[in-house]
C-alpha cells in the first residue's frame, strides 16, 4: 500500500504532466482510490483510466464514472469489484505497467483511495457474507450484471486507450488498495468525468465483447468521450478523475483479464497515448482505437476471470483505465462531460465512503443540471468526436453483432436468474450465479452495451424521429414517465442512502447507482439527440424519450434485482457511451419491471380482471412481440437495443397497463428464444417495401444490398430501372417484396413524366399495399433551394400524404466524406448526416403541406445506406458506415419495427386506421383558439320582435333615431315638390348633346336618390307606427332577422313577408338570384344560396344553401335560426346559428345562442350568451361569454365589446376577448372603423378599416384590413380590399364592375394569355402554388381575372398577393393559385355558351 | 487599374511551391499572349461547389461556403492581382430553385455583368452525380439564351467532387470520361449546337476536388485519384480557353436586352393587338345583333 501511495504522488505528477491540468492529478489519485475502494482492482482500473485520460485522465475518470454513475451502483459494484479487482489488478497491473510505466504510476497513486474503498467494500462483502473475494464475486455476480455493465463501461473507456492505463492502474490498485483510499475524494470528481467517458466507453465496450469489434467500439467511445470532453474540461479537474476511477474499478476488473491476454501491446499503445496524448484530446482519440481492441479482449477474458479468478478480473479494470483515456475525447465534447461528471460525482462519493443517500441525491441534481448542460452542450463537440470516432464506430457496429449473440445468452442468464431468485435471493444468488456465470454474463452484458452504444447514435436520431411521429403518445407517456422518473430518482436516492447505511445490500446500492446512471444516460442521450438533430422540438422529443426511459428505469429500480443483475449498469455504460449515440438506453430489460411496477402502481390489476376481448388483444400483441423479438434476434440485435426497446415500449403502451405475467416481456423473450433455438421456420412475417426516389440515387442498388445479391440491374449513367417491378426475396426468413420504381425527375418541367410513373406505381400499390416506403436520396448531394419540392409534391399528390407516414428517408452514399464546414474544416459525420436529414425532412414536410409534418417530432426516420462495393466491411462482411454502424440490419430493423408497430396499433384500435397522430393522441390537441376567438369577438345583432324592428333598440345597428322627423318632412317635401320628371328613352338620350346628357343624368340620379330615400323613410315610419301600436299585429308577420341583407340596401326593416333576393338590374345568368329563386313567398323560412364573398365576383361556385327562420317564442322572445350547408368537392360544412333574445327594458337586451360549426373535421358546439346595453345615446356596450365543446375539449371565452357612433357616418367598434382551453389561452382585440356615405342606407359607398390582434402561445399576430367600396361614375363600381398581417402576408384585391365599359374586357385577354403561357411553362404556376406554404423570398403576385357577363357588363378582378411565406401562419391568401387558374378556365368555358344562348 | 481596389493575390502564396511554379509559368504564358486581365464567370446549379472552387483557385476563403444553405444571393466578384496580372472571378448563385431554372438569378447575373468581358465561363457540376437530367439541359439553354452560343467557345466544364471511387468497378478515368461526355452532350443539346459545330467548340473538362480531405502528393499538391495535381490543370484549362481563338464575350446592353429568351415573343405583339381588336369587334357585333333580336319579341 505504501508503495502504491508513494507511487500515487508520482503518478499524479505524471498524469498532471500528461493532462497538463492539475485536475488530472486528482483524477489519478482518485482513480487509484477508487480502485482500492472498489476492491482496488476495479478502482484502479477506473483510476488508471482516469489518469490516462487526464493525460486525458479526467476523461477516463469520467468514463469510469459513467459506469459508476449508473452508479451509485457503480460504487457498490466498485466495492464488489474491488475484490475481484484486487486479485486481477495485481496480475494485470504488472502487465500494464510493463506496457506503460506512467500508467503504473497513476495506478499506484490510487491505492490510498482504494484502501478506503476496500473498507467499504469489505464491509459490504462481509455483509454479503462471502470473503472479500466472494464479495467481489458477489458484486461481480450481482455485479456481474453490474459488472457486465461496468465492463461495458470500462471497456468503452479502455477503448480509448486509457483502458490500458487503467489496467495497469488496476493492477497496482489491487496491490495498493489501501493507499488509494485517500485519493477517493479527488476521485469522486474524476468519477463525474468518468461518467462521461463511460458513455463513450459503452460503445467501446460493445466492441470489447467481441474482440475484433473492440477497436470499433473504441472509436465510438472515443467519439463520445470527445463530445464529453469539452464539458469535462470545464469540470475536468475534480470530477473527472474520481469518477473515472470508480467506474474503472468495476469494469476494469473484468476487462483487465482480457487486456492481459490479448491487449497488452495495444494497451501499451493506449497508455502511451494517454500519457503523451492525453493532454491532447484529439490525438488520444486517434490512438484510442487500438486500445479499444485491447479492451475488448480484456473484457472477454475478464468475464471468465471473474468466474474463476479474480486476478483476471483485475486486468479488466486496467482496461477501464484505458477508457479513462477517453478523457482526451472529453476535451472535445463538453456536453457529454457534464453528464458524466454528475454521475461520476455521485459514484465517487459512494466509493470513497459508504454510498449515501447524499450521493444519490447529488446525482439526481447533477443529472438535472447535466441535462441542462447537455442541452446547452455543443453538438459540435460531439460531432467532432463522432468524426474521429466514425472509423471506430464501424468497428463498433461489428461488435454490435457479436453483442447481439451475447445478448441472447444474456437473456437466458437473466431468465434463469429471475426464475430462481426472489429479490433477495436474487441478490445473493445473482451474486453467486453471476460468479458462476459471470464470465458469460459479463460478456453478454458487454455485448448488450456495445449494441446499445452502436445503435445509440442512429437510434437516437431515428428514435427521436420515430417517436416524434408516434411521439404524441410517447410524449404523454413521457410526461408521466418524467414524473415517475423523478420520483424514482428520489426513491432511488433514498434507497441508495439506506442501502449505503446498510451497506450489506450491495445489490440495492447497485441498483440505485444503475438507476442514477440510467437517468444520466437518458439525459445525455436527449442532449445528444438534440445536438444531432438540431431540431427545435428535438429537445422535447428527447425529453419525452428520456422520460420514457426513466419510467422504464424506475420500473427496473423497483424490481431491481433482476434488472440490476442483468446489467443495468451495463445499460448505463451503453447509454453513456451512447450519450452521443444512444438516446434511449433504458427501456429494454426494464420493460418487465415496468410492467410489474406499473401493475403495482395501478393497484394490481390482475389477468383475471381482463375481459375476453382484452385477452385476445393481449394475446395478439404478445404474438407480435414474440415475432418482433425473433426478428430482432435474427438481425443479431439484442432486446436491449434502444430502437428495439422503443418498439417494445410502444407495444406495451398499446397493451395498456394491465399486462400480466403471461404477457410480460420476459415471457415473450423466452418464447422468442425458444422458437429461434428450435429454428422453426414459422415466422409469418412479410414486408412490402416501396422504393421511391430521384433517378440515380441508388434505389436499385439499395435493393440489391438489402437482398445481398444482384436482384436488379443497375447502371451508373443510365436509368437502370425503366418500369415498376416487383422483386421478391427472403431475408432472414422474412419474405420481402420490394417494388422497385424508375427514378423520378426533380425538374419541375418533367413532373408530367413523374406523374405517369407514379400512376403506375399506384396501380402496383393497390395490388399490394406497401408496409414501408423508402424515400431514397443521396446523403452527399447538397441540394438546397427546395430543389426536390416539385418531385415531392408529385409524390404526395399521386400517392397521398399518408404515404409519408410509413416512409423512411434513406440516404445512400452514406460513406461519403462530409463536406467542409463554414470554418473550412470538414464537418463531423454526425452533423453532416443530421443536417442533410433535416433538409430532406423539411422538404418532405413542405411538400406534404401539412405543417404538422414540419414538426421535427413527426419527421420521418432516417436510415443510412452505402451500396458501394468498396465500402468498408466488418468481419462478418457487413458494410460499415463511417460512424461505425452496420446499416443493413439497422435498416431492416427499422422496417420491421415500423411494420410491427403499425400492426400493433391497428390491433389496438381496429376501427381506426394506422395513424400516428390518432394513435398518439393528436385528437387531444388543443382547439384552434384563435379561430374560436374570432368567432367570439364577432359582433352580433340580437334577434328582435318585428314590432321592435326599426326602433332604436339597444341592439339596433341603424340609428334610426338620428333621423329627425323634421328632416324627413323636409326631404319628403323636397321630393314631392320636384316637378314631374319623365325619363328619356335610350334613343332619345343618344340624341342629346354632351352637356345635355350630363345635366340629364345628374337630375336623374338626384331624383332616383330622393325617391329611394323617400321609400326608405316611409318604411321606417311605418315600422315606428307599428311599434307604437304595440304587439297588435305581431303574429301576422314573418320575422325578419334585422341583419339580413341590411348591407345590401334592402333595408333591414321590411315588415312585409320576406322579400326575395334583390334581383340585379340587368340579367346575369350567374347571379344566384336567378338560379336560386325562393318560390314560396309565404313561407316563414328564408332560403338563399350561399355566396362566397371571397371568391370571384359572380362566381358560379354557389355550393351552399342558407336557410333562416325567425320566430317569437311566447310572443316575447324573438329567436332566429340560421343553417348554412355548403358542400364542394372536398368538404362538407355545416353551420348552424341559433339565438334567442330577451329585451331588458329599453336599453338592454340579452341573447343566448347555440352554434354548431365545422372546425377542421370536427364539429364544434358553441354555447354563448351576451348582454348589450345602450348606455349612452350613441354608445353600446356588450358583454358576452361562450363555451365551446370541440371533441374532448372545452373552451371558455369572455368578451367585451363597445360600439360608438360618431355622427351618422362614422362608426367605431372595438372588442376584446379571451378564450381559454386546457390551460392554453388566446387573447384578441379588434378595432373597426366604418365610414359610410352620408345617406348610407341609400348610398352604398362605405369603407372600413379593421385592426385585429391575436396573441396565442406567445405568438402575436397583427392584422389590418381595409375594405372600401365606391362607385366610379354612374355605371361602374369598384371594391378594394386589402389585408396585411405582421408576417408580411396579405392580399390586395380590386374588383371593378361596369355595365358599360366593355373595353375592360380586353384586359381579360391578358390573363387568358397568361394562363395559356403558364400551361406551356408550368414553372411559373408551380411557383405560385407553393406560395401559401413556403417561399424563401418575397413574392408579389399580381393576377388579373376578368369576366364578361351576359349582360355585357364586365368585371375585372385584380388581386395582388403578398406573401413571405416562410413564416406564414395564417395565410390570408387561402385560395391556391392552381385552383384559381382552374376556375379561370372553367369560367371562360362557361361563359361562352351562355353568351350564345342569350344571343339567340 | 484601380490598384486601390485590387487586392494583392495573397492566396497565391498558400499554394505549394510546385503549384506556384506551374501557375507562374501559365501566367507568364498568358502575358506573352498579352492577356493581363482574366475574368472568369462561374455558373452552375446550387450546391455543386461553385464557391468552393472559387476559393480553391484563389487560395483564400473569399466566398463563404455553407453546405446546407444557399450561399450568395447575388453574384460576387473577386479580384486579385499579381505582378500586373489581374484575375477576376465572378461567383454566382445557383441557377436552380425549387426544380426550375431561376431566371431571376439569371437576370441578376446579367445585370451584374453589364459592361464586363467574360474571358472564361466555368460551368460547374459534380463528378459524382450519375445522371444528367432535363434540368441540366434547361440550365444550359438558359445560359445560352442569356449569353449566346458563343459563350460555349469560352467555357470550361468543371467537375467537382472528383475524389471518388467509381461505382460498378469502373476505372476512374473511364468513369470521368463517361460522366463528362454525358454532360458535354447535354451542353450540346441544351445550347442547340450542331454536332460539327460542337466539335468545333470543344468544351474542355477539368476535375476539381475542393474538400479539405483531398489527398496530396509529395509536393503537398492536392491531387486527384489519378495522381494529377488538379489546381494547375484547372488553371491551365482556364488559360487555354482564355487564349483560344474565340473572342471573349462582352456583355453589353445589347446582349442583355436582345438575347433574353423571354423576349422572342415580341414580334407577336402587333398580331395579338390586331386579334384583340377583331375579337372586340366580333363581340360588339354579337351584342348588337343580340339587342336587335331582343327587341323584336317585345
Amino acid at each position: 500500500m505504501d508503495s502504491y501511495k508513494t507511487s500515487a504522488p508520482e503518478t499524479m505528477s505524471y498524469q498532471s504532466g500528461f493532462s497538463s491540468s492539475p485536475l488530472s492529478y486528482d483524477s489519478n489519485n482518485n482513480n487509484s482510490d477508487y480502485d482500492n475502494s472498489v476492491k482496488n482492482l476495479g478502482l484502479e482500473g477506473d483510476n488508471n483510466s482516469k489518469i490516462n485520460g487526464t493525460g486525458g485522465g479526467v476523461s477516463d475518470g469520467e468514463s469510469e464514472n459513467g459506469e459508476f454513475l449508473s452508479g451509485d451502483e457503480g460504487f457498490e459494484t466498485a466495492s464488489e469489484k474491488p475484490v475481484v479487482a484486487e486479485e486481477t489488478v495485481e496480475q494485470p497491473a504488472e502487465e500494464d505497467f510493463n506496457d506503460a510505466p506512467s500508467v503504473d504510476s497513476s495506478e499506484f497513486s490510487m491505492p490510498d483511495s482504494v484502501q478506503n474503498v476496500r473498507e467499504n467494500d469489505n464491509d459490504e462483502k462481509e455483509v454479503m457474507g462471502d470473503s472479500e473475494v466472494r464479495v467481489l464475486k458477489e458484486e461481480q455476480g450481482e455485479g456481474k450484471e453490474p459488472l457486465g455493465d461496468g465492463d461495458k463501461g470500462l471497456k468503452v473507456i479502455l477503448d480509448e486507450g486509457s483502458v490500458k492505463q487503467l489496467e495497469i492502474e488496476g493492477v497496482d490498485g489491487s496491490g495498493e488498495n489501501e493507499g488509494l483510499r485517500e485519493d477517493t475524494t479527488s476521485s469522486e470528481f474524476l468519477s463525474v468525468e468518468g461518467g462521461k467517458s463511460e458513455v463513450l466507453y459503452g460503445e467501446k465496450s460493445m466492441e470489447n465483447k467481441e474482440d475484433n469489434v473492440a477497436p470499433e467500439f473504441e472509436a465510438e467511445g472515443v467519439k463520445l468521450t470527445g463530445g464529453g470532453s469539452s464539458v469535462v474540461e470545464a469540470v475536468n479537474v475534480d470530477t473527472l478523475n474520481s469518477g473515472v476511477a470508480v467506474v474503472g474499478g468495476l469494469e476494469g476488473i473484468k476487462d483487465v483479464e482480457i487486456k492481459g491476454m490479448e491487449v497488452p501491446d495495444e494497451q501499451n499503445v493506449s497508455l502511451e497515448n494517454g500519457f503523451g496524448k492525453t493532454n491532447h484530446v484529439n490525438e488520444v482519440v486517434e490512438s484510442e482505437p487500438v486500445p479499444l481492441e485491447s479492451k475488448s479482449e480484456k473484457n472477454f477474458e475478464s468475464p471468465t476471470n471473474e468466474d474463476a479468478r479474480t486476478s483476471e478480473v483485475q486486468p479488466g479494470e486496467p482496461e477501464v483505465d484505458v477508457a479513462v483515456v477517453s478523457n482526451d475525447e472529453s476535451s472535445v465534447t463538453t456536453n457529454v462531460v457534464v453528464d458524466n461528471e454528475v454521475e461520476a460525482v455521485s459514484i465517487s462519493e459512494p466509493t470513497s465512503e459508504t454510498k449515501s443517500e447524499f450521493e444519490a441525491k447529488q446525482t439526481v441534481v447533477d443529472l438535472d443540471g447535466a441535462a441542462d448542460v447537455v442541452e446547452n452542450g455543443s453538438s459540435a463537440v460531439v460531432d467532432e468526436g463522432l468524426a474521429e470516432g466514425t472509423q471506430v464506430a464501424n468497428f463498433a457496429a461489428e461488435s454490435m453483432q457479436t453483442k447481439a449473440a451475447s445478448e441472447a445468452e444474456h437473456l437466458e442468464n437473466e431468465q434463469t436468474v429471475v426464475s430462481t431468485h426472489s429479490e433477495k435471493l436474487e441478490d445473493e444468488k445473482s451474486g453467486k450465479l453471476h460468479t458462476a456465470e459471470s464470465a458469460e454474463v459479463s460478456k453478454i452484458s458487454n455485448a448488450e452495451v456495445t449494441l446499445e452504444a452502436e445503435e445509440g447514435h442512429r437510434h437516437q436520431d431515428e428514435e427521436d424521429e420515430i417517436e416524434g411521429s408516434d411521439s404524441d403518445g410517447m410524449i404523454f407517456g413521457s410526461s408521466e414517465a418524467a414524473k415517475q422518473f423523478l420520483e424514482e430518482l428520489e426513491q432511488a436516492s433514498g434507497v441508495g442512502s439506506q442501502l449505503g447505511a446498510e451497506s450489506s445490500r450491495d445489490h440495492s446500492q447497485r441498483i440505485d447507482g444503475q438507476i442514477i446512471s440510467d437517468s444520466d444516460e437518458e439525459v445525455d442521450t436527449d442532449e445528444e439527440g438534440e445536438g444531432k438533430e438540431l431540431f427545435d422540438s428535438a429537445a422535447l422529443a428527447a425529453l419525452l424519450k428520456a422520460a420514457a426511459g426513466a419510467d422504464s428505469d424506475g420500473g427496473n429500480i423497483t424490481i431491481t434485482s433482476q434488472d440490476g443483475s442483468k446489467l443495468f449498469s451495463v445499460e448505463r455504460p451503453a447509454g453513456l457511451g451512447t450519450s452521443l449515440r444512444t438516446l434511449k438506453p433504458a427501456p429494454r430489460p426494464n420493460r418487465t419491471n415496468l410492467f410489474t411496477s406499473s401493475r403495482l402502481a395501478t393497484g394490481g390489476e390482475t389477468e383475471t380482471n381482463l375481459s375476453e376481448e382484452e385477452k385476445t388483444k393481449l394475446e395478439k400483441l404478445q404474438h407480435l412481440r414474440v415475432k418482433f423479438l425473433r426478428l430482432v434476434h435474427r438481425l443479431g440485435y439484442s432486446p436491449e437495443d434502444s430502437l428495439v426497446g422503443q418498439v417494445l415500449h410502444r407495444l406495451s403502451l398499446i397493451a395498456g397497463r394491465q399486462t400480466g405475467q403471461l404477457f410480460s416481456l420476459d415471457a415473450a423473450k423466452t418464447t422468442a428464444l425458444q422458437l429461434e433455438a428450435e429454428e422453426k421456420d414459422d415466422l409469418n412475417f412479410t414486408l412490402n417495401i416501396l422504393v421511391l426516389g430521384k433517378t440515380g440515387v441508388g434505389k436499385s442498388a439499395t435493393i440489391n444490398s438489402i437482398f445481398g445479391e444482384e436482384k436488379t440491374f443497375i447502371h451508373a449513367f443510365e436509368p437502370g430501372t425503366t418500369s415498376v417491378k416487383e422483386i421478391v426475396g427472403t431475408v432472414d426468413g422474412v419474405k420481402i417484396r420490394v417494388i422497385d420504381t424508375p427514378g423520378l425527375k426533380s425538374s419541375g418541367v418533367e413532373q408530367g413524366v413523374n406523374r405517369k410513373v407514379l400512376a403506375s406505381i399506384k396501380k402496383f400499390t393497390k395490388k399490394c399495399a406497401p408496409d414501408i416506403v423508402l424515400y431514397v436520396d443521396r446523403l452527399d448531394s447538397q441540394t438546397r433551394d427546395l430543389n426536390d419540392l416539385p418531385l415531392l409534391r408529385s409524390i404526395t399528390n399521386a400517392l397521398g400524404t399518408q404515404i409519408w407516414r410509413s416512409a423512411i428517408v434513406t440516404l445512400t452514399h452514406a460513406a461519403s466524406a462530409p463536406p467542409d464546414g463554414p470554418s473550412g474544416s470538414p464537418l463531423s459525420y454526425e452533423i453532416f448526416v443530421a443536417q442533410r436529414s433535416h433538409v430532406v425532412q423539411q422538404s418532405i414536410g413542405q411538400a406534404v403541406g401539412d405543417l404538422r409534418l414540419m414538426n421535427p417530432s413527426l419527421m420521418n426516420p432516417v436510415s443510412l445506406v452505402e451500396n458501394h462495393p468498396a465500402c468498408r466491411k466488418n468481419r462478418d462482411g457487413q458494410k460499415v458506415l463511417p460512424n461505425g454502424q452496420t446499416w443493413r440490419p439497422q435498416l431492416l430493423l427499422l422496417c420491421y419495427s415500423m411494420k410491427i408497430l403499425s400492426e400493433a396499433s391497428s390491433l389496438a384500435k381496429p376501427q381506426e386506421s394506422f395513424d400516428h397522430r390518432k394513435l398518439f393522441g393528436f385528437r387531444v390537441r388543443s382547439p384552434p383558439l384563435p379561430y374560436l376567438l374570432s368567432w367570439l369577438l364577432q359582433s352580433r345583432t340580437h334577434p328582435k320582435l318585428p314590432t321592435d324592428q326599426g326602433g332604436d333598440n339597444a341592439d339596433s345597428d341603424i340609428e334610426l333615431a338620428d333621423l329627425s322627423d323634421s328632416d324627413q318632412e323636409e326631404e319628403e317635401d323636397e321630393y314631392d315638390l320636384l316637378p314631374p320628371f319623365k325619363p328619356l328613352r335610350k334613343a332619345q338620350i343618344a340624341k342629346l348633346s354632351k352637356e345635355q346628357k350630363k345635366a340629364y343624368f345628374e337630375e336623374y340620379d338626384y331624383r332616383v336618390k330622393l325617391l329611394q330615400k323617400k321609400q326608405w323613410r316611409e318604411e321606417s315610419r311605418r315600422m315606428r307606427e307599428m311599434k307604437k301600436r304595440g304587439n297588435a299585429a305581431t303574429e301576422d308577420y314573418g320575422y325578419v332577422g334585422e341583419d339580413v341583407d341590411q348591407e345590401n340596401g334592402s333595408s333591414a326593416a321590411v315588415p312585409v313577408p320576406l322579400p326575395d333576393m334583390v334581383l340585379p338590374q340587368s340579367f346575369d345568368g350567374d347571379n344566384p338570384a336567378y338560379r336560386y329563386r325562393f318560390l314560396e313567398p309565404n313561407s316563414q323560412f328564408l332560403a338563399r344560396p350561399v355566396l362566397d364573398g371571397h371568391g370571384w365576383d359572380h362566381d358560379c361556385g354557389y355550393d351552399g344553401v342558407n336557410v333562416e327562420h325567425s320566430l317569437a317564442i311566447a310572443s316575447r322572445f324573438p329567436a332566429a335560426v340560421t343553417v348554412q350547408v355548403t358542400k364542394d368537392k372536398k368538404e362538407f360544412n355545416l353551420h348552424l346559428d341559433s339565438s334567442i333574445a330577451a329585451k331588458l327594458g329599453e336599453n338592454g337586451s340579452s341573447m343566448a345562442g347555440f352554434d354548431i360549426q365545422n372546425v377542421g373535421k370536427q364539429l364544434a358546439y358553441i354555447l354563448r350568451g351576451e348582454t348589450k346595453f345602450k348606455n349612452f345615446k350613441r354608445n353600446k356596450t356588450a358583454i358576452g361569454a361562450s363555451v365551446t365543446f370541440l371533441g374532448e375539449n372545452v373552451a371558455t371565452g369572455l368578451k367585451l365589446e363597445d360600439q360608438i357612433a360618431l355622427g351618422k357616418r362614422l362608426m367605431l367598434v372595438g372588442s376584446t376577448g379571451t378564450i381559454r382551453s386546457q390551460g392554453d389561452s388566446a387573447y384578441g382585440a379588434n378595432l373597426e372603423v366604418k365610414l359610410r356615405e352620408a345617406d348610407f342606407p341609400i348610398g352604398q359607398d362605405q369603407s372600413s378599416l379593421g385592426l385585429s390582434l391575436v396573441k396565442w402561445r406567445g405568438d402575436l399576430a397583427l392584422g389590418a384590413n381595409l375594405q372600401s367600396q365606391f362607385s366610379v361614375g354612374r355605371s361602374s363600381k369598384m371594391a378594394i380590399r386589402a389585408g396585411l398581417n405582421n408576417k408580411l402576408s396579405g392580399q390586395i384585391s380590386v374588383r371593378t364592375s361596369s355595365s358599360d365599359q366593355l373595353q375592360i374586357a380586353l384586359l381579360g385577354i391578358l390573363p387568358v394569355a397568361m394562363t395559356i403561357y403558364k400551361s406551356i411553362r408550368p414553372g411559373a404556376s408551380e411557383n405560385y402554388s407553393m406560395l401559401p406554404y413556403s417561399l424563401t423570398k418575397h413574392r408579389h403576385i399580381l393576377q388579373l381575372y376578368f369576366l364578361v357577363s351576359t349582360d355585357y357588363s364586365s368585371f375585372l378582378v385584380l388581386e395582388l398577393d403578398i406573401c413571405r411565406a416562410d413564416v406564414v401562419l395564417f395565410p390570408i391568401c387561402n385560395l391556391p393559385t392552381e385552383f384559381r387558374s382552374e376556375q379561370m378556365s372553367c369560367r371562360i368555358n362557361y361563359l361562352l355558351p351562355h353568351m350564345s344562348t342569350t344571343q339567340r | 487599374m484601380g490598384s486601390l481596389l485590387l487586392r494583392e493575390w495573397a492566396g497565391f502564396q498558400q499554394f505549394p511551391s510546385a503549384t506556384q511554379n506551374k501557375l507562374i509559368e501559365l501566367l507568364s504564358k498568358l502575358k506573352q499572349e498579352n492577356v493581363n486581365t482574366l475574368t472568369i464567370l462561374v455558373m452552375g446549379k446550387g450546391g455543386v461547389g461553385k464557391s468552393s472552387t472559387v476559393n480553391s483557385v484563389i487560395g483564400e476563403r473569399v466566398v463563404t461556403v455553407n453546405s446546407f444553405q444557399s450561399e450568395a444571393l447575388r453574384p460576387v466578384m473577386v479580384s486579385r492581382s499579381k505582378g500586373g496580372f489581374t484575375l477576376n472571378i465572378i461567383d454566382t448563385p445557383g441557377l436552380v430553385e425549387a426544380g426550375y431554372v431561376n431566371y431571376q438569378v439569371l437576370e441578376l447575373i446579367k445585370g451584374f455583368l453589364l459592361n464586363k468581358t467574360i474571358d472564361v465561363l466555368l460551368y460547374v457540376d459534380r463528378l459524382d452525380a450519375y445522371r444528367v437530367d432535363d434540368l441540366d439541359r434547361q440550365i444550359i439553354k438558359a445560359v445560352t439564351g442569356t449569353f449566346g452560343k458563343q459563350i460555349w467557345r469560352k467555357s470550361l466544364l468543371v467537375l467537382t467532387h472528383a475524389q471518388l471511387c467509381p461505382p460498378d468497378g469502373l476505372n476512374y478515368d473511364v468513369y470521368c470520361s463517361k460522366r463528362s461526355d454525358a454532360l458535354l452532350k447535354t451542353i450540346r443539346v441544351g445550347a442547340g449546337l450542331g454536332k460539327h459545330e460542337f466539335e468545333d467548340y470543344a468544351v474542355p473538362v477539368a476535375l476539381v476536388e475542393n474538400s479539405g480531405r483531398c489527398s496530396k502528393n509529395e509536393n503537398d499538391e492536392k491531387i486527384l485519384p489519378n495522381g494529377n495535381a488538379w489546381i494547375p490543370t484547372l488553371v491551365k484549362g482556364i488559360t487555354d480557353v482564355a487564349t483560344n481563338k474565340s473572342k471573349s464575350i462582352v456583355v453589353d446592353k445589347k446582349l442583355i436586352d436582345g438575347s433574353g429568351s423571354d423576349d422572342k415573343g415580341k414580334m407577336w405583339i402587333p398580331a395579338v393587338i390586331g386579334l384583340q381588336w377583331l375579337i372586340l369587334k366580333w363581340i360588339e357585333g354579337a351584342i348588337k345583333s343580340d339587342i336587335a333580336k331582343d327587341k323584336k319579341p317585345y
